[in-house]
């Protein structure tokens, strides 16, 4: 039976994940300490290596650059990017001696586009995409692939990339061409593919999965919310 | 060598700004007030120099060699511009405080900041600590996000605020040089994003310059030798490109720091000669 460790399962689109791998027969392991040393060995020995490993960290701080305690921002911030780094050092060495194995980032599309509410999440997410490139770079020799799922917003997320700033999620079903926002599936359903062996030939892809909606969030329903608001 | 050709590309500049649209003969950036962090030699020293030729006055922001950091300071005094070198640790939490503290006492405010210095250890992912892999992040991630923070309240008096972030090619596309590196260069990608959205209501325009390989000269005549595996692979890139010069990405500075460039803002330009094209 194939393993696989999510690092925070809280996120709806984790949530998703795990449903999906158990369905196809994974052993999934979830949650852990991966702020330090000693937690990153203690999940080790409860798991032992794992054929996979999706990173999962999802912190943010609802508050701009120039308003508010920027400590919140760096602090939510590292505690993302180095959650990634107790955990993939770890894992991707085990992985390496074996052989194969596969890394995925569950981010969003925010480690693209800048949010206007949530700068500790986006640049944390465009840190990690960077991150994930690196590891694809370095373990790909090694058998171990990685890559990254940016996910558009969610029909279950809560509203915390609301901004008076950007338009980019507002309405986002009526603006996507799709006609409707992401869901926890889509991403389910994008991390059993990157983590089939056929997927074998993605490494170091950061793939969009937002229904096209950020081609041309734009052109539609913003700025002008009501028929009465037109010129 | 460097010297001369930082000196060609002042007075080509000056000659430059003498024909403004304006008509104006004054250097485009002239009473404008600049931070620059690792402003002391480098790619820092070949843009403290351009804002300096053209007309800036710069707190030179070092820590490791103030002594190269003073001798910075002179060399843009002697163009004619108030210049005075700064040392803050960008380690501690405290040196943004600090460094736009020194600003405003200083230079009575802040009109331009170029957020430059960076750690770089080349190291790989295994041969990482915590702690050494956390330094980099303070260093080149989240001190410019506490810089940016500490000087929105001046760039807005300023009228003509300008950031502007040093990233890197390796924040763009991975490089094996230096796994920390990038993750802090690729979140500088999107803090600058970020900002550029957050302050463009303010007219404070934020972009990122990402310089390639580039020739620095030391004071012993030495150049910067990467110690790493892969330096073979990227003598062999330098060699089909070239390599920058400290004021190509200064002369890119001045143009973004200028009322020229007021319209540019969330975007980022490579100052690599190409070799991403490899």
């Amino acid at each position: 039976m194939k393993s696989v460790l999510i690092t925070d399962p809280a996120h709806p689109a984790a949530e998703a994940v795990i449903r999906r791998l158990e369905a196809e027969g994974y052993r999934v392991f979830s949650g852990g300490d991966f702020s330090s040393r000693e937690g990153v060995h203690a999940s080790i020995a409860r798991t032992g290596p794992v054929d996979a490993l999706i990173i999962s960290g999802h912190r943010g701080d609802v508050q701009l650059l120039s308003q508010g305690d920027v400590s919140r921002i760096v602090r939510a911030g590292q505690a993302n990017i180095m959650e990634a780094f107790y955990a993939v050092r770890h894992y991707a060495a085990l992985m390496a001696q074996r052989g194969s194995g596969v890394i995925l980032f569950l981010s969003s599309a925010h480690a693209a586009k800048p949010t206007g509410a949530n700068p500790a999440y986006a640049i944390s997410q465009s840190a990690l995409e960077m991150f994930m490139k690196e590891v694809a770079l370095d373990y790909g020799h090694a058998g171990v692939r990685a890559n990254l799922i940016r996910l558009g917003p969610m029909e279950e997320e809560a509203a915390e990339f609301d901004s008076l700033l950007s338009p980019a999620d507002y309405e986002a079903a009526s603006k996507s061409p799709i006609g409707r926002r992401s869901t926890a599936q889509d991403a389910a359903g994008m991390a059993a593919f990157l983590l089939s062996p056929e997927a074998a030939g993605i490494n170091g892809a950061a793939l969009d999965v937002d229904g096209g909606l950020y081609f041309h969030y734009l052109d539609r329903d913003f700025a002008f919310r009501k028929e009465e608001d037109l010129p | 060598m460097i010297q001369k050709r930082i000196d060609h590309y002042a007075e080509a500049f000056l000659r430059e700004a003498e024909r403004l649209p304006s008509g104006s003969r004054e250097p485009l950036l002239k009473g404008r007030r600049a931070i620059v962090t690792g402003g002391g030699k480098g790619i820092g020293k070949g843009i403290t120099l351009r804002l300096a030729a053209a007309g800036a006055d710069v707190l030179i922001c070092g820590c490791g060699n103030m002594e190269m950091a003073e001798e910075t300071a002179q060399e843009a005094r002697s163009l004619g511009v108030r210049a005075k070198a700064f040392c803050a640790d960008l380690a501690r939490e405290d040196a943004a405080d600090r460094i736009v503290q020194e600003a405003a006492r200083f230079l009575g405010g802040v009109d331009i900041l170029v957020s430059n210095a960076a750690y770089q250890p080349n190291l790989d992912l295994q041969d990482y600590t915590p702690e050494r892999f956390e330094k980099v992040l303070q260093i080149n991630l989240w001190s410019p996000v506490r810089l940016v923070s500490a000087c929105v309240p001046y760039l807005r008096q300023s009228g003509h605020g300008r950031i502007i972030l040093i990233s890197s090619i390796h924040g763009k596309r991975p490089s094996g040089f230096d796994i920390a590196y990038a993750t802090s260069k690729g979140g500088i990608q999107m803090l600058m994003r970020e900002a550029a959205l957050e302050l463009r209501r303010d007219e404070i325009t934020v972009n990122a310059i990402l310089p390639g390989g580039t020739h620095v000269e030391f004071k012993s005549g030495e150049t910067f030798q990467m110690p790493h595996k892969r330096v073979k692979r990227e003598r062999e890139y330098e060699r089909a490109f070239g390599t920058g010069s400290p004021s190509d990405s200064g002369n890119l500075a001045v143009f973004l720091a200028s009322d020229m460039a007021s319209y540019i803002t969330g975007t980022s330009i490579r100052v690599d000669g190409g070799i991403v094209l490899f």
